[in-house]
């Protein structure tokens, strides 16, 4: 694992990615001491005399948002929501996912059918509906609306990966190891799941992306993380009307959002081939 | 002599969803194979040799029959004991390529028989796969390499070096040298030869080819759409065969010595439809010989003596050896 991950940071994107991650989470996890500003506060200096935000300036690096606060200071504190939300609902979603893939592609039968049924009817539900119902029952926090959105994510994960499971499980090695006396568990662990390895550090990574988008939506709606705590979703959402006259309002936490899901993409992809001995070294 | 293996009155039968009904792959098989013997099972593409050797090993559920290990009846035990036993008896695969994990360094696809049956700490099967690389051929430095990485006569030897490195007593090989090139193929079986003599094995030899099969196998025996149609000792099949789709098979070897060059059988048509076996000997479409009792009864196996050998049995399920009806 170790040379894997050396022969990781040799490659140019990969070593980018890594960098912007670890960017963007030290932003996290140090939001108190590198941002200028307390991010909720309103500056009575914040807002145009016409009450519309202002330009980036060397006082306010990026500016203020449509409440006078400053856009930089949100953004840092943003990307701690974000990257939550990001990591633990996407987590979360794939860890189900894949179990009842595996699951239903392994048993087959009844069970497998069962499982792949209910699946589909998850499909078939409005994502969007469900998370409303969802976050009313509960109350929102940042764990629930986490949770909500993996409820709703894992869907599209399960079909892949039950899929993979299927035909991976009729490949002639999978047979072959158990002609040795392989147990279940052994080929479960040791064969099946290395092979599922690229599908799944794809959709960890892919997840990414629309889980922090549809966290955004949530805001939205109101059922997200609550105000006046940022998140990227939400500072976007906050600010749409501005779009016309502060475009940076929006664009920045686009950028941002864009940055994290561009990252984690690559990196996941640069780990599928490293993860391949057939892939690896090429491109 | 107590046979390593029986198989007695065997069947499998495979369900097609929907139409058509069900196809009976392996259909009252019985045989013996003598320790430190090798069989040789011969047939077409869909005679059901594969699924035979498949139920040997139990890795399918017979419908109905039993298989019989060292004395031990096979489908009586429970998946953990059967687990236990498939360190005594081995599968060699036609696609090494497949059939080897592509995620799997040599190192790890040959410790893995010995980490699954618990065989050995981590030094003395580092030193038994140093021993099964070099009985194979294989040099150490090809230990960290991966399949892919390799010939097909090298990856052939990586599933052998597989198979007996839990020193099984049984080895059945299920086409492993037909994806091979010629020139590799008698190598991989010389090597299979070396082995058999060096660690007392015991083989099936499954093979489409009966000029493989001609090089190794004791007995043989013929397969015909799910039933062994004649079996006997290699020298009787391929000197004397009985039955015409042995004698169909067999012309179709190709001779070098053109004193000896046969007169080429060719069956008319595919092998039929299993889901709706012919009536009678299911071989009576395509027999030259056919006789209008063949459409109509099934023959029963006949045990043919053999003049002057000893222990010389040859079976051959064919009407044109019923007693009374020769000639």
């Amino acid at each position: 694992m170790n040379s894997t991950l050396r022969r990781l940071l040799h490659r140019k994107l990969a070593l980018g990615s890594v960098l912007v991650i670890l960017l963007i989470t030290s932003a996290a996890l140090f939001a108190p001491e590198i941002a200028p500003y307390n991010p909720n506060e309103q500056f009575m200096n914040g807002l145009s005399p016409l009450g519309s935000p202002l330009a980036p300036s060397s006082h306010y690096l990026l500016g203020t948002d449509l409440l006078g606060r400053d856009l930089l200071s949100r953004l840092i504190y943003g990307a701690r929501t974000s990257l939550i939300i990001g990591i633990l609902a996407n987590g979360v979603a794939v860890l189900i996912g894949t179990f009842l893939g595996v699951l239903a592609g392994f048993l087959r039968g009844p069970t497998g059918s069962a499982i792949m049924r209910f699946t589909d009817l998850m499909m078939a539900f409005p994502a969007l509906l469900l998370a409303i119902t969802l976050a009313s029952i509960f109350s929102p926090s940042l764990l629930i609306v986490a949770l909500v959105i993996a409820m709703v994510n894992w869907v599209q994960i399960a079909r892949v990966i039950y899929t993979q499971t299927i035909s991976i499980s009729e490949r002639e090695f999978i047979e072959a190891t158990r002609s040795l006396g392989a147990s279940t568990p052994r080929i479960l662990l040791k064969h099946l799941l290395p092979h599922l390895l690229p599908t799944i550090l794809v959709w960890a990574t892919l997840g990414i992306a629309t889980t922090v988008l549809l966290e955004a939506t949530l805001s939205f709606l109101g059922i997200g993380v609550r105000p006046p705590t940022p998140s990227w979703g939400n500072i976007i959402f906050e600010n749409q009307s501005y779009f016309a006259t502060a475009p940076w309002l929006v664009f920045l936490p686009g950028v941002a959002i864009v940055m994290l899901a561009l990252a984690f993409n690559l990196l996941g992809d640069a780990l599928r081939d490293e993860l391949d001995p057939t892939q690896r070294g090429r491109s | 002599m107590i046979p390593l293996l029986s198989v007695r009155d065997i069947v499998k039968t495979f369900g097609t969803k929907g139409k058509g009904g069900d196809v009976r792959a392996v259909n009252h098989v019985s045989l013996d194979v003598q320790p430190g013997q090798t069989l040789g099972v011969v047939g077409e593409s869909g005679s059901g040799k594969s699924t035979l050797g498949r139920l040997m090993l139990r890795l399918l559920e017979p419908t109905s029959g039993s298989i019989i290990f060292n004395g031990t009846t096979l489908s009586d035990l429970g998946t953990k004991d059967v687990r236990r036993h498939r360190r005594q008896m081995q599968m060699i695969f036609q696609d090494p390529l497949a059939s080897l994990d592509p995620r799997m360094s040599v190192r790890k696809l040959i410790t893995e028989p010995l980490i699954i049956h618990r065989i050995g700490d981590k030094q003395e099967q580092s030193a038994k796969v140093h021993d099964i690389m070099d009985r194979v051929g294989l040099s150490i430095d090809a230990l960290d390499r991966f399949p892919h990485e390799f010939s097909g006569g090298q990856r052939q030897r990586i599933s052998i070096a597989r198979a007996i490195i839990t020193m099984p007593q049984l080895i059945i090989a299920d086409e492993p040298v037909s994806s091979l090139d010629v020139s590799i193929q008698s190598q991989i079986l010389n090597l299979l030869l070396d082995l058999r003599r060096d660690l007392n094995l015991t083989y099936v030899f499954i093979s489409h080819d009966l000029a493989v099969v001609q090089h190794l196998a004791d007995t043989v025996a013929v397969m015909h759409l799910g039933e062994v149609v004649e079996m006997a000792s290699a020298s009787e099949i391929f000197n004397n065969p009985k039955h015409p789709y042995t004698q169909a098979l067999i012309s179709a070897v190709p001779q070098i010595d053109l004193d000896l060059r046969r007169e080429r059988i060719v069956l008319r048509g595919d092998i039929p439809n299993p889901q709706k076996p012919p009536t009678g000997c299911h071989f009576h479409p395509r027999c030259p010989q056919a006789m209008s009792i063949c459409s109509q009864e099934a023959p029963t196996p006949l045990l043919l003596e053999v003049p002057g050998v000893a222990l010389g049995v040859h079976t051959v399920t064919c009407h044109l050896y019923t007693p009374g009806r020769e000639e």
